[in-house]
């Protein structure tokens, strides 16, 4: 039987990450990453100056 | 535990003695909880309980569509530095980028804390309102857990212009807005800027923390010492050149290196705040000073209003446009011309519109 162990949310990281495990017998079977935020940044400058685009995509980590 | 004020201070003090730092203190409580053979996230835990019992207002820090460049601009602030604010100011009892515990022993103690109830509440990121799963915390919608952490809130402040006024996500798909359109039950502190200031968040913090009200607010709920009063162009150190009617206009030509930037598209005369004066990185620089147009990021239209940024929104095709009064979302559109006082921004538009009259002839015009 297949234990989940789910670590949400990660700490110390920039934004949100979600961490699933799947522990079968003492190994991992399965392990899923998941980031829990969407801001679409891409559809964001689309038809926008070409100038602004440093400008704002470099928000997309400001650690 | 309030009864161990003074010996707690008097232990800090004996460990700064020794060469201990306060900030060294967590790491030395990490240990502890190793040499326990306990989970080394306990440290976090053993050094809140010490901050706890000295009595701190407990802070609760919480992202939604953000870039934690707001966190990370309270955490380079140098003076009073971040071990001061943390332990000395406040108790950070949940902060996602610094915190020790991960996972079910960060979420408990963000809702112990938001149950409990009498804490400062600091909101960093837009909320989504088209789809909930476009921001999910601990399996929550973002704007379920702002409402759960609010709801017995001392104070909610919204950190850097994302929170405030919808910032940068407002001009995408995810239905992003501010934490005033989602807490309507009580008010909300905006403490704009991308990122803001640590000087704006410290000051407010203390002026709540001595006096327990908000400071004076603005008309957009911005502290108005640091907002509300005066425009980026008034302290700007280009505005000697703005004065002269010297405007750079190519960024390769170095003897126009300091001009004033007004023709790249600065914001300074529409934007309300003080970093030319405080500057930013512990009085390191400003933007302007660093060549940089002001953007205007401390105002509801940035960044959805305000774009292209290197477009003046007083110059088109080197004529200057007269501000526009633009209907803002739950504020008076009377009081908002493109961010900017009604009396104050047509008599610059005014000047700049004398200045270039006066310079049509002698400057070459690069694109706007």
């Amino acid at each position: 039987m297949a234990n989940k162990i789910t670590i949400d949310p990660v700490t110390r990281i920039e934004g949100h990450l979600k961490i699933e495990v799947e522990v079968e017998n003492g190994l991992v079977s399965d392990a899923r990453l998941v980031g829990t935020m969407f801001r679409g940044l891409e559809q964001l400058v689309e038809g926008k100056d070409p100038r602004d685009v440093p400008y704002v995509v470099e928000r997309a980590c400001g650690v | 535990m309030t009864g161990n004020n003074g010996q707690n201070n008097q232990v800090f003090k004996m460990l700064e003695l020794k060469g201990l730092s306060r900030r060294n203190f967590i790491k030395y409580c990490s240990a502890t909880a190793a040499l326990f053979g306990l989970d080394y996230s306990f440290g976090f835990r053993f050094a809140e309980a010490a901050t706890a019992a000295i009595g701190k207002k407990p802070i609760i820090w919480i992202n939604g569509q953000g870039c934690t460049g707001c966190n990370c601009s309270l955490l380079s602030s140098l003076s009073p530095g971040p071990a001061e604010i943390l332990l000395d100011l406040v108790s950070m009892r949940f902060n996602t980028t610094i915190m020790n515990s991960a996972g079910y022993l960060s979420a408990d103690t963000l809702l112990e804390t938001a149950e409990e109830g009498g804490h400062i509440l600091l909101v960093e990121g837009s909320i989504p309102t088209a789809d909930p799963r476009y921001c999910m915390v601990e399996g929550m919608a973002f704007d379920e857990l702002l409402r759960k952490s609010s709801k017995n809130a001392a104070a909610v402040v919204a950190v850097g212009t994302c929170s405030a006024f919808g910032g940068i996500p407002r001009a995408g798909i995810t239905g992003a807005v501010s934490v005033e359109e989602i807490i309507t039950d009580k008010p909300v502190v905006n403490i704009p800027g991308c990122p803001f200031n640590p000087n704006w968040l410290v000051g407010t913090l203390l002026y709540y923390l001595n006096f327990n009200e908000l400071p004076p607010l603005d008309n957009l709920n911005r502290p108005q010492a640091y907002f509300g009063n005066h425009f980026v162009h008034d302290t700007c150190p280009r505005v000697g050149y703005f004065e002269k009617g010297q405007f750079l206009t190519n960024w390769n030509d170095p003897s126009t290196i300091d001009w004033c930037l007004l023709k790249m598209g600065c914001k300074g005369p529409v934007t309300h705040s003080d970093c030319n004066r405080i500057w930013f990185n512990d009085g390191v620089n400003s933007c302007i000073r660093s060549g940089s147009p002001c953007a205007g990021c401390v105002e509801p239209q940035f960044y959805k209003e305000l774009a292209p940024l290197y477009v003046s929104p007083l110059i088109a095709d080197g004529a200057v446009l007269e501000p526009v009064a633009q209907p803002v979302r739950g504020i008076d559109p009377a009081s908002v011309a493109l961010g900017a006082g009604v009396v104050a921004a047509p008599f610059i538009a005014y000047k700049v519109a004398e200045l270039l009259k006066k310079n049509k002839d002698g400057d070459k015009e690069h694109g706007e």
